[in-house]
């Protein structure tokens, strides 16, 4: 019983009343039942057992030990008697949709499996984009599952926060503009015309509020700028990379990181046919770029010399032009002579020269590219003009640039004088209200814009994000925003209408920042009804009901096509004004910063999978780096794993360094979008962040040319790469020819002799072991086509649930990668020639692994398969020592089980299974869309199509560069391509028979 | 029959080279004993705690990686499954040749076989992705299928080689010991402990002794049958000697891996297993005799036998070398010359000269009758070979894997903490037991050294 004393307990608030009350009841339960075995032996001591009654006890005890002491709870089942016609268990569901980010819009098509989003896919039907893809689209899909994504609405201080609900949030944020004089609104460009309305509906709801748009990469801030000043109109033109038989691009990452890179690579490798007419692409630049490693002719030039470049080939080219007799251009272009534009760059006057000569040859037909991060200089959009004019110049005004029907336009992005007057704004303390609409600028503008002192003035701080990042944690509300794929969206890119959908509900407690901005202004439709009703119409033309829906389904409307032809504009001189003013002899050390492909401008820093990609061209991963000459490295005596100190005035930035062929001597490439210090567990300490070094002004941001004094401060940092040998060491590994000996033989660099030898074991026969349905599956790599973009690698993390390891592991050579790029450099260290090779599972034939296997866990299938039994894998990695690929990944630790955090498990392929510790893996050749299609095929009694069956690295290329299919029927394109001159196997001579064909690379040499 | 004098004979009657002999057996041990089973006992404590840290957490705790798949495991499992050579060799084929040296030593080279068998085996099962799974490498009717192992894979054939080798080293082993232990027998009847405690592990070792002495009597019939079976099992064990490591070479052989795919592996492993295995045997016997006072059983003579065979092998080995750089320079083919350069000059250069020092240069030491009847240059050879083996598995294993086909995958192999302590931690399993096997075993094979005595008197050797 209980004492008095327990009764009268002191409670001190409601909470711990409520709290005795419960413990009181139970207490009342113990005394009936005890929970405890000792305890009910302990009460029956006492109790006085006679025979009689101990026997009763016991046959009480026999007879109720095969009972049950009480029913189950009643739960009603329900069948799914009516299912929703498009959820078929089992059975993936397609959803076209678009993904905006700074660099542009991309359409895809995601794949849902029971109501979840597994795998994003390139829309192959879209008029433009032709299911083209990037590696950042593929990623994109970790970043809805990120545990570290804002799950609820935050309001705090001083980076203090508790957590509120988003409609609360909202509300407060209201409260706010109620009482706040001055707005201002941060933004990113938008292509969203739903999206750029609904911020004006705002502005207009809201006196004295103003927006600012920037782009932090600068590259389209810098295009738009350049377009303004040259022909007038603030637009993205399109640029036709089918439709050029020469490409010159200065400091232009267009098959990496420039704008749209996935429609340019789709168009470039159109004409990457050494059968039909060959384009020629040459590009100049100061680090080694995605663009320059595909390059037939590469001109490293010193870093922020680009201008001179341009302004030199400009000079030459200017007396052939129809703007010969223009005083203005001919001011601006005449100081730098051939000898003046070698000085700078470092590139000898005859290749100059020669360079200018065949832009000339190539008049109409050529397309002179500049831009990108590692080309901003103090005067935005200083290169582009010179590449406008140069354009202009030669005629392909009109014919590879078009303006008809212009990417996009962007009359609202800010320049660097609107954002250093808000910043002046900001630091008066006259701003109520700052709102960071889906953008990070403390971390995103340079330290010197002082952009991070002046936000500590402002009032109120309101952003919209997704997570916690730098700027976020600086701001007293924070709205937390839906991933795209959790919110209704538009966008207009390219003629091109989408409506993007969602593809989910929302799995947070989030909200789409259409409806955040709608709420805000007061507006009761919701972004759905918004887009519908307000955005859509000014596109969408005719029966508006039915072409809305299908726009929808469809993912796209056309809204203008090109002509492929628009007239050509007429180059206004007084762009030049002010161009090259900048561009000094560069002695000394000069730094640039460039893009990477898998981190971009940083926003998806917070996914281990980009993380974990190898850098295309460096293979270095979970890292920034100081990318220097091997001359510089040699006459400093700095070596791989050096830290170096790189100080320019009284900023500093330490960072690892790394040796790259192909940088000039005297230049130093590192890439933006690493050192966070917020934003999540993945990004956060990854790199360093290059904006301590950045330089900002009013005339615009400066990303190369830096000059910086280099200092080694200490040695032994490990860089983790997964490629650490970068010659072929003379075997013919990727093969490759000049396009002229080509066409005199069409074996040219394939001539290697095969061996035809014999095997120990007698040869498979499949007419044995099959009865229908006779495949031989096989690939085919075009190495003239593949640009080494690594879409494909990233496509393949997604479709086959590979896991990421982390930076240390990689160090160790344990990366999981089932297919990987192998990147090769050829000929002189500071400008070799790169070549690269997507290495899946070659499924030999002959397959070494197979017969060293004790236990049986990798054998050879039907159809001519490598297959991988994960559950008789014992893990001997016998297989992996014998693969002359080595394209087997071992799983070292529990890679996927003890590390995936909720909800990432979502992201996995339900087809594939996911390994646990102990076991090898490798390409399947995606098996299980194999076993999908065949199934299909069988059910509808016919042969699979071969246009049906992609693996996920073919559908993920954007170069259409692999293909995939049955050997054993002739009529197949893999089959046509295997029995190409340019087909080679890679080590044929070791007579394992891959399953994978090569075809040569080309190079147009001119 | 001539009559052939011999000259390892001791000069002592039975009872006194009982005495000697069983000595540490029937004393309580030394100090040096405790500090030294103390060490050993450290090591096999760490060696399991680091089997099961890697049982729990994942293999990913040591250096291997991809290309170099296989590492410090696989390099000690050859190192001592090469060890373990010598003692079937000394005790069959040595046996079947009438080498009389080999009576004193080849008790002790047999237990160092069974230890050495004993540790080569926990790592390939510790190697496993799936340690839990070994049971699927043996052929057994099943549910699956039946599902059966692989037979076409070398890693299955070295199943069945181990195992046959160790199971048939083990019977040989004991049956050699069941005189001796009839002897132990007979000589503890009489003994009386002081201490109750005492008498109650003396009784244990009373009813061990009798047990595993299987009744044995001493008459002249048993002795008949005794000495055909030996023989019998001499003569199973002789082919063994060159199947095990034959067997195990085909593990590298078979594989496609430049520097692997050599058919000179079999006879070229089989010389550097006895090689280092003769080598062991003398260190082991070197310590053991000076320990122990057996100088008069272990002669000087006896350890210049075995210095002579480290010699022979030793050039065998040698010669292996040169064969394989021969073969690749002749071959013409670029990817197995690019090995046998990287051997030369690679990152792992140093392995290989290491290697070269140990196993090329150092037995030429032993032409010399002062150097090879010198102890200290005896001891510091017979570990200096064992290093220099040990490191041709590193460069066979480590340097061929490391740098292959594709030069994109090739990588480096950095050993971490947890591979240098599976090294040293084998060497304390190893010692564990065989510091058991001299408190409880006699190490020099009693009864056979009693007969090769009476034999001199009776009626000489040779039959």
């Amino acid at each position: 019983m209980k004492s008095n004393d327990q009764d009268k307990k002191m409670w001190q608030s409601v909470e711990a009343k409520e709290r005795q009350k419960y413990e009181n009841i139970q207490d009342d339960k113990k005394q009936e039942f005890s929970a405890s075995l000792q305890e009910m032996i302990d009460n029956s001591i006492g109790y006085q057992l006679d025979r009689k009654k101990f026997l009763g006890i016991m046959g009480a005890a026999v007879a109720m030990a095969g009972m049950k002491c009480s029913r189950d709870p009643v739960e009603k089942i329900v069948p799914y008697l009516v299912r929703p016609p498009e959820a078929q268990p089992g059975i993936p569901a397609y959803y076209a949709t678009a993904q905006m980010s700074s660099r542009g819009v991309l359409p895809v098509l995601v794949k849902t499996r029971e109501g979840k989003p597994i795998k994003i896919d390139g829309h192959d039907d879209h008029p433009v984009h032709q299911g083209a893809m990037t590696v950042n689209g593929f990623a994109v899909i970790w970043d809805l599952y990120d545990p570290d994504r804002l799950k609820t609405s935050k309001v705090g201080k001083d980076g203090k926060f508790t957590d509120i609900s988003t409609a609360d949030a909202v509300k407060k944020v209201t409260e706010i503009i109620n009482s706040s004089q001055t707005v201002r609104v941060l933004s990113r460009p938008e292509y969203s015309p739903a999206g750029k309305s609904v911020i004006n509906g705002f502005l207009r709801s809201k006196p004295g509020s103003r927006q600012i748009t920037y782009d932090f990469r600068g590259t389209i801030q810098s295009l738009v700028d350049a377009q303004k000043k040259s022909y007038g109109r603030a637009i993205v033109p399109q640029y036709r990379y089918d439709k050029a038989d020469l490409i010159l691009s200065i400091e232009c990452d267009f098959l990496g990181t420039w704008i749209s890179p996935e429609v340019f690579t789709k168009q470039h490798s159109n004409r990457r046919n050494p059968d039909g007419k060959m384009n020629r692409l040459i590009v100049a630049e100061s680090m080694m770029s995605l663009t320059g490693a595909n390059s037939d002719d590469r001109l490293p030039i010193h870093a922020g010399s680009h201008v001179a470049l341009a302004l030199g080939l400009a000079n030459i080219l200017l007396p052939m032009s129809q703007y010969a007799g223009n005083g203005n251009i001919l001011n601006a272009v005449s100081t730098y002579t051939p000898e003046k534009t070698s000085e700078i760059t470092g590139l000898s006057i005859d290749k100059i020269k020669a360079i200018a000569n065949e832009l000339n040859q190539a008049r109409g037909s050529s397309l002179v590219l500049g831009g990108g991060a590692s080309s901003r200089s103090e005067v935005s959009g200083e290169l582009e003009v010179v590449v406008n004019l140069l354009n202009s110049i030669l005629g392909n005004e009109g014919s590879t640039v078009l303006t008809d029907v212009p990417m996009a336009e962007m009359d609202d992005i800010a320049d660097n004088e609107q954002l250093s007057s808000l910043i002046k704004e900001l630091n008066s303390g006259n701003v109520d209200l700052l709102i960071l609409d889906r953008v990070n600028p403390v971390y995103e503008l340079p330290e010197d814009s002082g952009f991070k002192e002046a936000l500590k003035k402002v009032k109120n701080v309101v952003s919209l994000s997704s997570y916690m990042d730098e700027s976020t944690v600086k701001s007293n509300v924070v709205v937390a925003l839906s991933h795209f794929m959790e919110s209704w969206n538009d966008t207009y890119y390219m003629g091109i209408y989408t409506v993007a959908q969602p593809v989910i509900r929302k799995i947070f407690d989030t909200i789409s920042f259409g409806d955040a901005w709608l709420q805000l202004q007061g507006n009761a439709d919701n972004y759905y009804q918004y887009i519908k009703n307000v955005s859509a119409p000014g596109y969408l033309a005719g029966n508006f009901g039915s072409i809305w829906e299908k726009t929808i389904a469809a993912g796209y409307y056309v809204h203008r096509k090109t002509s492929g032809y628009s007239a050509a504009r007429g180059f206004n001189a007084a762009s030049l004004f002010g161009v090259g003013k900048t561009v000094k002899d560069s002695s000394g050390f000069t730094l640039s910063f460039y893009e990477s492909i898998q981190i971009g401008d940083g926003q998806g820093a917070n996914n281990a999978f980009r993380q974990e990609l190898p850098d295309p061209v460096t293979k270095i991963v979970w890292e920034n780096y100081a990318a220097v000459s091997n001359d510089d490295a040699k006459a400093n005596g700095w070596r791989m794993g050096d830290i170096l100190s790189l100080k320019n005035g009284n900023k500093e930035m330490q960072i690892p360094l790394y040796v790259q062929p192909g940088i000039p001597k005297g230049s130093i490439a590192i890439a933006i979008g690493y050192g966070h210090e917020e934003m999540g567990a993945i990004a956060k300490g990854v790199g360093v962040n290059t904006n301590t070094l950045a330089k900002f002004s009013n005339t615009g941001t400066k990303y190369s040319g830096i000059a910086v004094s280099v200092q080694k401060v200490k040695g032994g940092y490990e860089l983790a790469t997964t490629q650490r040998h970068h010659e072929m060491e003379g075997r013919a590994l990727v093969r490759y020819a000049e396009l002229g000996k080509y066409k005199q033989d069409k074996k040219a660099g394939n001539h290697e002799h095969k061996l035809e030898g014999k095997g120990l074991y007698t040869p498979h026969n499949y007419a044995l072991e099959v009865k229908s349905d006779v495949y031989k599956w096989g690939m085919s790599i075009d190495l003239t086509k593949c640009t080494g973009c690594s879409a494909c690698v990233m496509s393949c993390y997604s479709e086959n649930n590979i896991a990421v390891t982390g930076k240390k592991e990689v160090w160790r050579g344990r990366e999981m990668a089932w297919l990987r790029i192998d990147r090769y450099y050829e000929g002189e260290i500071n400008n070799p020639s790169t070549h690269f090779a997507p290495l899946p599972c070659q499924q030999c034939e002959n397959a070494p692994c197979e017969n060293v296997c004790p236990v049986g866990a990798t054998l050879h299938s039907s159809e001519g398969l490598n297959d991988m039994v994960y559950n008789r894998c014992v893990g001997t990695r016998y297989c992996q020592d014998n693969c002359p690929y080595k394209v087997r990944r071992f799983n070292w630790f529990e890679n996927t089980y003890d590390k995936i955090q909720d909800p990432m498990q979502m992201s996995l392929n339900p087809d594939v299974t996911v390994r646990g510790r102990g076991v090898m893996e490798k390409c399947t050749f995606c098996v299980q869309r194999i076993n999908e299609q065949r199934q299909m095929a069988r059910n509808e009694g016919r042969a699979v199509h071969e246009e049906d069956l992609k693996t996920a690295c073919q559908q993920g290329c954007p170069a259409n560069a692999i293909t995939f299919g049955d050997l054993g029927n002739k009529e197949t394109i893999v089959a046509q391509k295997a029995a190409d001159s340019r087909s080679y196997r890679m080590l044929e001579d070791i007579n394992v028979k891959p399953r994978v064909n090569y075809l040569t690379r080309i190079i147009n040499k001119g | 029959m001539s009559v052939i004098e011999n000259v390892y004979g001791v000069g002592k009657p039975s009872r006194e080279i009982d005495n000697d002999i069983l000595r540490p057996v029937e004393s309580f041990p030394t100090k040096l004993w405790y500090i030294a089973f103390g060490m050993a006992s450290v090591g096999v404590v760490m060696y399991w705690a680091i089997a099961g840290y890697s049982f729990k957490k994942g293999l990913g705790l040591f250096a291997i990686n991809s290309p170099v798949g296989w590492g410090f495991y696989i390099i000690n499992f050859v190192f001592w499954i090469g060890i373990g050579h010598a003692g079937t060799l000394i005790s069959a084929i040595l046996y079947l040749f009438r080498q009389r040296w080999r009576t004193t030593i080849n008790r002790a080279a047999e237990a160092m076989t069974i230890f050495a068998v004993m540790t080569a085996l926990t790592f390939p099962v510790l190697h496993l992705g799936r340690p839990w799974m070994v049971f699927f490498f043996f052929p057994y009717p099943n549910e699956r299928g039946p599902v059966w192992p692989s037979f076409r894979s070398p890693l299955l054939w070295d199943v069945f080689a181990i195992s046959t080798y160790f199971t048939v080293s083990l019977i040989f082993w004991y049956m050699g010991l069941v005189p001796d232990l009839a002897t132990m027998r007979d000589r503890l009847v009489n003994n009386e402990a002081k201490t109750k405690f005492g008498n109650m592990l003396l009784k244990l070792r009373k009813n061990a002794v009798n047990i595993l002495s299987i009744g044995w009597v001493g008459s002249a019939k048993t002795w008949i049958h005794y000495e055909k079976m030996v023989l019998i099992l001499a003569a199973i064990s002789t082919p063994l000697v060159f199947s095990v490591h034959s067997i195990v070479s085909m593990d590298f052989a078979t594989a496609i891996i430049p520097g692997w795919h050599a058919t000179i592996f079999p006879p070229y492993f089989v010389a550097g297993a006895i090689y280092s295995g003769f080598a062991m045997v003398l260190t082991i016997m070197i310590i053991s005799r000076e320990v122990f006072q057996l100088k008069q059983y272990v002669t000087l003579k006896h350890l210049e036998n075995m210095a002579l065979v480290i010699l022979l092998t030793g050039m065998m080995v040698s010669f292996a070398y040169i064969t394989e750089f021969v073969m690749a320079a002749y071959g013409g083919n670029e990817m197995e010359q690019y090995v046998f350069i990287n051997r030369l000059k690679g990152p792992y250069a140093w392995a290989f000269w290491t290697m070269f020092t140990c196993n090329v240069v150092s037995p030429h030491f032993m032409w010399f009758k002062k150097l090879r009847t010198n102890i200290y240059v005896l001891f510091v050879i017979s570990i200096v070979v064992n290093i220099g083996m040990w490191f041709e598995r590193f460069v066979i294993i480590v340097t061929s894997l490391h740098r292959d086909y594709l030069p994109s995958s090739w990588d480096l192999y950095t050993p971490t903490f947890y591979d240098y302590a599976m090294l040293v931690g084998s060497f304390g399993w190893f010692f564990f037991w065989y510091l058991l096997f001299v408190r409880a075993l006699p190490q020099i094979a009693v009864a056979e050294l009693k007969a090769d005595e009476a034999g001199d008197k009776v009626k000489g050797y040779g039959h």
